[in-house]
C-alpha cells in the first residue's frame, strides 16, 4: 500500500516547501479535509512561516503514535524531549501558539498554552505585566474595587 | 546516618530545625531534595548553611517523579534581583521565591501578546487555575480582567495549585464560591486536587452530580469522616464506592427529603450501606424509600451505630419484633412518623444551611446558583471541610 508512505506537501508563508507524512498531516484538523480529499498540490499555509512550520512538524513527528503509548519509558523520554523542544524565546512560543491554533493541532496548542501559563504562574502582577508588556490600564476606581474584592477573599 | 551523600525528602514534614540537624549530622551531603516539604523555608540563614550542598532543590519545586535526577537547570534558577520588586508583592509573599522566566525566554524580539486572540488568552489563563485567575491574573490589565470574569471562562473551575495552598492567605471556600458566582450558573465541572485530607464534605441540592462523578471523587477522599448528602440520589454502586474508598466514614447523612419518595432501588442502597460502611456511628436516611429488609441489613451491618434518623421513611413498618431487638441499642432514634416541621425544609440537620447567607453575604442573590454536573477530585489540603450548595 502506498498510503503508508504518502507524503503531503506544505508551503509556508515565505514560500518554503515541506513534506510530511500523511499520518502527521491528518492530525492537523484545519488541513485534514484537504488531505483526505487526496490533494496532491502543495497546501499553502499563509499564516505560518517556514521556521515555525519546521518546528511544528518536528513536534508532530515526534508525538505521532508516541503520545498514546503506555510504555512509561517512552512517555518519560517524550516529556523530556518536550521540555527541550519548548526552550524557545517568547517570539517563537508566541508564533507556535498561533500556528497550533491556526492548524488546529490540539496537543501542541495545549502544550504551548500550558508553557505560557507555567511561566506566569506564581508571579507577582508586576512581573506578569513586565513579561507580557501589558500596562496597567485600570482606572484608580476599578483598581480599588478589585483590590477590595481580594481583601474580601482573604480571611476565614 | 552521618555518611549520607544524597538525601531526598519528598513531602516530609520536617522544618528548618530538622533540616539544620541533618545539615549538622551529615557533613558529606552532596545533594538534598526537600521536594514538597512545605515546612522547610530555604530563605535566610539556612540557605547559607546549606550553601555547600551541590544540588539543593527547593521545597516548592515541581516533583517530577521518584526517578528524577538532581540536575538543576541553571537557566531557570538563576534568580535575578529585579524580578522580585513589586508593589503587589505583599499579596504573593507566600509564593516566594518566584523564579524569573528562563534566559532563553527573553532572547529575540518580544512579541505583542496583546495581539493574541481572546480565545487563546482564555485558554492560557484557564490553565493558571482558578486561584491564580482570581487572586492575580484578573488584576493585570482590563483585557485580562474581562477574560477572568467572563462566565464562559468558568464552565470548568479548576482549583488546583496545591503546592502553594499551605501558606495561602485566601479562603478557598470563598474562592470556590466566587468562581462559581463568576460562572453565572454555567459551571459544569469542578476540580480540586488529589492528595486529599478532606474530612467533612457536604453536598446539598446538587441534583446533577453524576454517580460516576461521585464515585470518582470518593476515590480521592480516603480520610473522609463525615459526608452529608442531602436532597439528591445515588445508586447503590456509588454508595458502595463511597463505602469502600472512605473507610473512616462515621457519619453519613443521606437524606432525600420530600414526602413522595422516589424509590430507586431503595433497599439496594441500604444493603450497600450495610455492607460497605460498617464503621458508621451516625446515619440519617430521611426521606428514603427503604423497607424493613434494608433497615434490618443496616442494623446488622453497622454494629457501632448510635444514631439513626429514619424520618419520612414511610416504607418501614415499625411493628416488627425482629427489628425492635436490633434497634434497642441505638441511643438516638428518629422514627419515620416524627414531625419534621422544624428546621431546614422540615429537617433539622446537624447544621443550619441558611446560616451561610449571613456568613457569605455575597451569595444573597441566590437566583443563579450553579449545578455541578460532575465533580472530580475533591481535595482539602489545608482545609478540612467543603460545602456545596446547588440551589
Amino acid at each position: 500500500m502506498s498510503s503508508k508512505k504518502k507524503v503531503i506537501t506544505l508551503r509556508s508563508s515565505d514560500g518554503e516547501i515541506f513534506e510530511v507524512e500523511e499520518a502527521v498531516a491528518l492530525e492537523w484538523l484545519t488541513i485534514k479535509p484537504l488531505v483526505e480529499s487526496g490533494c496532491t498540490d502543495a497546501i499553502p499555509l499563509p499564516q505560518v512561516t517556514g521556521n515555525i512550520l519546521a518546528k511544528v512538524i518536528e513536534y508532530c513527528k515526534k508525538h505521532i503514535g508516541a503520545s498514546e503509548s503506555e510504555d512509561r519509558k517512552i512517555l518519560y523520554e517524550l516529556e523530556s524531549w518536550d521540555a527541550d523542544f519548548i526552550k524557545v524565546d517568547q517570539g517563537t512560543l508566541f508564533d507556535l501558539i498561533r500556528a497550533a491554533d491556526y492548524l488546529t493541532i490540539k496537543t501542541l496548542f495545549e502544550f504551548t498554552c500550558q508553557t505560557v501559563a507555567d511561566t506566569i504562574k506564581h508571579k507577582t502582577i508586576e512581573e506578569v505585566r513586565h513579561i507580557f508588556r501589558e500596562s496597567n490600564d485600570f482606572t484608580p476606581e476599578e483598581e480599588k474595587e478589585i483590590r477590595g474584592k481580594s481583601w474580601w477573599l482573604q480571611g476565614l | 546516618m552521618p555518611g549520607l551523600q544524597h538525601l531526598t525528602l519528598i513531602g516530609n514534614k520536617l522544618t528548618n530545625k530538622g533540616l539544620k540537624a541533618i545539615h549538622d549530622g551529615c557533613p558529606h551531603l552532596e545533594s538534598l531534595d526537600p521536594c514538597q516539604s512545605y515546612n522547610v523555608d530555604l530563605r535566610g540563614d539556612i540557605a547559607k548553611q546549606c550553601g555547600w550542598i551541590h544540588n539543593l532543590r527547593h521545597p516548592l519545586d515541581p516533583f517530577d517523579g521518584y526517578g528524577s535526577d538532581f540536575l538543576v537547570e541553571d537557566d531557570y534558577y538563576a534568580y535575578s534581583d529585579d524580578s522580585m520588586c513589586s508593589d503587589d508583592s505583599s499579596d504573593y509573599s507566600y509564593y516566594s521565591p518566584s523564579p524569573p522566566p528562563p534566559r532563553y525566554w527573553t532572547r529575540g524580539p518580544k512579541p505583542n501578546w496583546l495581539e493574541l486572540p481572546c480565545a487563546i488568552l482564555t485558554e492560557i489563563l484557564i490553565k493558571l487555575g482558578a486561584i491564580e485567575m482570581i487572586v492575580s491574573a484578573q488584576k493585570v490589565c482590563t483585557l485580562w480582567h474581562d477574560v477572568c470574569t467572563d462566565p464562559s471562562t468558568w464552565t470548568r473551575v479548576d482549583i488546583r495549585s496545591s503546592r502553594y495552598l499551605p501558606n495561602m492567605p485566601y479562603n478557598l471556600t470563598k474562592i470556590c464560591h466566587h468562581a462559581i458566582d463568576l460562572s453565572r450558573g454555567g459551571c459544569v465541572d469542578i476540580s480540586l486536587q488529589s492528595g486529599c485530607q478532606l474530612r467533612r464534605l457536604r453536598v446539598m441540592y446538587c441534583w446533577s452530580i453524576s454517580d460516576e462523578g461521585m464515585a470518582e471523587a470518593a476515590r480521592t477522599m480516603p480520610f473522609l469522616e463525615t459526608f452529608e448528602y442531602c436532597f439528591g440520589n445515588f445508586d447503590k454502586n456509588t454508595l458502595m464506592s463511597i463505602g469502600m474508598n472512605c473507610p473512616c466514614l462515621t457519619t453519613f447523612i443521606y437524606g432525600k427529603g420530600g414526602k413522595g419518595q422516589c424509590i430507586r432501588d431503595a433497599d439496594g442502597g441500604a444493603f450497600a450501606i450495610a455492607k460497605f460502611m460498617p464503621g458508621l456511628r451516625r446515619l440519617s436516611l430521611f426521606g428514603n424509600g427503604l423497607t424493613n429488609k434494608g433497615l434490618g441489613a443496616i442494623l446488622d451491618g453497622c454494629p457501632q451505630l448510635e444514631s439513626l434518623d429514619l424520618r419520612d421513611c414511610y416504607n418501614i413498618v415499625l411493628k416488627s419484633s425482629d427489628l425492635e431487638k436490633k434497634w434497642e441499642r441505638i441511643k438516638d432514634m428518629r422514627w419515620p412518623q416524627v414531625a419534621t416541621a422544624s428546621g431546614f425544609n422540615g429537617y433539622d440537620l446537624s447544621f443550619d444551611p441558611l446560616d451561610r447567607c449571613s456568613k457569605y453575604n455575597y451569595l444573597d442573590d441566590s437566583s443563579d446558583y450553579l449545578d455541578e454536573h460532575s465533580v472530580h477530585d475533591y481535595e482539602g489540603n489545608t482545609y478540612n471541610h467543603w460545602d456545596f450548595y446547588g440551589y
